[in-house]
């Protein structure tokens, strides 16, 4: 349940997909409608493949699964009706017309807009007479956009959805998100290596490495904690500091990240650091030093 | 169902319709060579390539769907909308079936036509078009059926992979013996047909399980 007795967006309950050499899981998550939850790692993670599972794309090999309460079984069509899925393959039918392979989802959509598609296509500047095979991988995108976006779906599954799109298309396509959010009953799982679209759009961030989730946090909490922080300090030996995550020293100068400024910065004092700098860091260096930390939080520096 | 299946005869209408009208040119220019060769027979035999190639070419569309469909990832497009895995997997295979009964039809219409036109002499028109569409229909699902088997295979599943290799080897080994020709059997045409209702139903069965639609 929701935070307000509704059905989730989507829960995942000990989902595990195998493939030879490689496991995702076992996978514990869910999102509250309203809300926009990004979903970070590296190449090879299983963002794809937790993507997949939950749009009913694979069949995971253990846990299961549910969206807005119905299980995403694949032999039960009801709960698609509640999903809009964008990935980096589409399916299109080639020879047909963009407008033609919009009336294919519109078909099997019963609340497929018309309307909306083609307001979405003319802000996107996306032809639609053209065949699918004449059209750009960035108008294929942004066809998938519109083909996902045209039943205005509870559940939004959008696996690097900007990949190939010029900057004035993808602001674009983020004001359409953010359009498709503001009654609080739509949700969003975004994964992204565009990490500035997620900056913008996400409420929380997942972050995913070698199959496992290492950490969910909220955006705000991210950026409001996480510092680098440049200091002097005179010590003869080892000094152990909270809450880093990285650390440089070239003789006493050094320079720390740390995902809880606050409790580094009451140690560097008690420490009795000198010329303590504290500085900002953007949402792409607080991932990049996530997934490289992998959970190691105290750095011993010598 | 029905719905997926409309949709892909009408995607693929025009490959038939240019598929079907090779097939009647080869038919034709046999015939005008054949009479260049001063045959008397050439007319009778124009109607029963006709009838032929135009099974065999609904055959070879049959196989271009899949194989089409398969190349433009269409599960993925269609497993994102409202529709069931067992949907899928019974359009995917009555497909194909479709566009080769609708061969048959032609086939067997064309050398209907020859008969009442007094050119051709074949008392019942459909019985070759169905031997053909038996003979040939039975490899029309290998597109399918390998790339399953194999994910069988990969995936640990290797009892099940042999079992479907073994009945495919049974039903390889019926049509080459319908084949002989000195083999006369009653019913010869319907029974062609026996393992093309194998594959369609092992196809069916292997799509119903399927486990990845991305």
């Amino acid at each position: 349940m929701s935070a307000n007795g509704g059905a989730l967006a989507f829960s995942l309950r000990r989902l595990v997909k195998r493939f030879p050499g490689f496991t995702l899981g076992p996978i514990d998550l869910e999102l509250q409608p309203g809300l926009v939850l990004g979903l970070v790692g590296p190449n090879g993670s299983g963002k794809t493949t937790m993507l997949h599972c939950l749009a009913g794309l694979l069949v995971p090999d253990e846990g299961g699964a549910e969206v807005f309460g119905a299980p995403n079984l694949v032999d039960d069509a009801a709960w698609r009706r509640n999903i809009g899925v964008v990935g980096e393959e589409h399916g299109f039918y080639m020879h047909w017309t963009a407008a033609e392979n919009l009336q294919v989802v519109a078909s099997f959509q019963p609340a497929f807009s018309h309307e909306r598609a083609r307001r979405m296509a003319e802000r996107f500047a996306l032809p639609l007479d053209r065949k699918v095979e004449e059209l750009s991988h960035g108008n294929r995108a942004k066809l998938a956009i519109v083909a996902a976006l045209a039943h205005a779906p509870r559940l939004l599954l959008l696996d690097e959805p900007t990949a190939g799109l010029d900057p004035v298309v993808r602001a674009d396509v983020l004001d359409v998100l953010w359009e498709l959010l503001e009654d609080g009953e739509h949700a969003i799982f975004y994964s992204t290596h565009v990490l500035s679209d997620i900056a913008r759009l996400a409420d929380e961030l997942v972050f995913l490495s070698d199959g496992r989730v290492l950490q969910r946090s909220a955006k705000d909490d991210l950026v409001d904690a996480w510092r680098r922080i440049s200091f002097r300090i005179e010590t003869g030996g080892d000094m152990s500091l909270p809450a880093i995550v990285e650390h440089r020293q070239v003789r006493q100068e050094h320079q720390v990240t740390s995902r809880d400024h606050e409790a580094t910065l009451a140690a560097l004092r008690s420490l009795g650091a000198e010329s303590i700098e504290v500085a900002r860091l953007s949402i792409d260096e607080i991932a990049v030093e996530i997934l490289r930390a992998k959970g190691v939080d105290r750095v011993a520096a010598r | 169902m029905w719905q997926l299946v409309d949709l892909t005869l009408r995607y693929y209408r025009r490959w038939l319709a240019f598929a079907w009208g090779m097939a009647l040119a080869i038919a034709v220019m046999v015939q005008i060579l054949t009479s260049l060769n001063r045959s008397g027979d050439a007319p009778r035999l124009a109607f029963l390539l006709a009838g032929l190639f135009l099974v065999l070419a609904s055959m070879v569309v049959g196989i271009m769907i899949q194989a089409t469909d398969s190349s433009e990832k269409r599960a993925r497009l269609l497993m994102t909308l409202p529709v069931t895995r067992d949907q899928l997997a019974l359009a995917q295979v009555l497909s194909p079936l479709a566009v080769l009964a609708l061969g048959v039809v032609a086939g067997g219409t064309v050398t209907l036509v020859g008969t009442m036109l007094g050119v051709a002499s074949e008392a019942r028109p459909f019985p070759l078009p169905l031997f053909i569409a038996g003979q040939t229909g039975f490899y029309m699902y290998f597109p399918t059926l390998m790339p399953e088997m194999g994910a069988y295979w990969n995936s640990g599943r290797r009892r099940a992979a042999l079992v479907i290799g073994f009945l495919l080897v049974l039903g390889f080994s019926f049509l080459t013996f319908l084949q002989l020709g000195s083999v006369e059997i009653p019913g010869k045409p319907m029974l062609t047909l026996l393992p093309l209702v194998l594959n369609v139903a092992l196809t069916y069965q292997l799509l119903r399980r399927r486990r990845s639609f991305a």
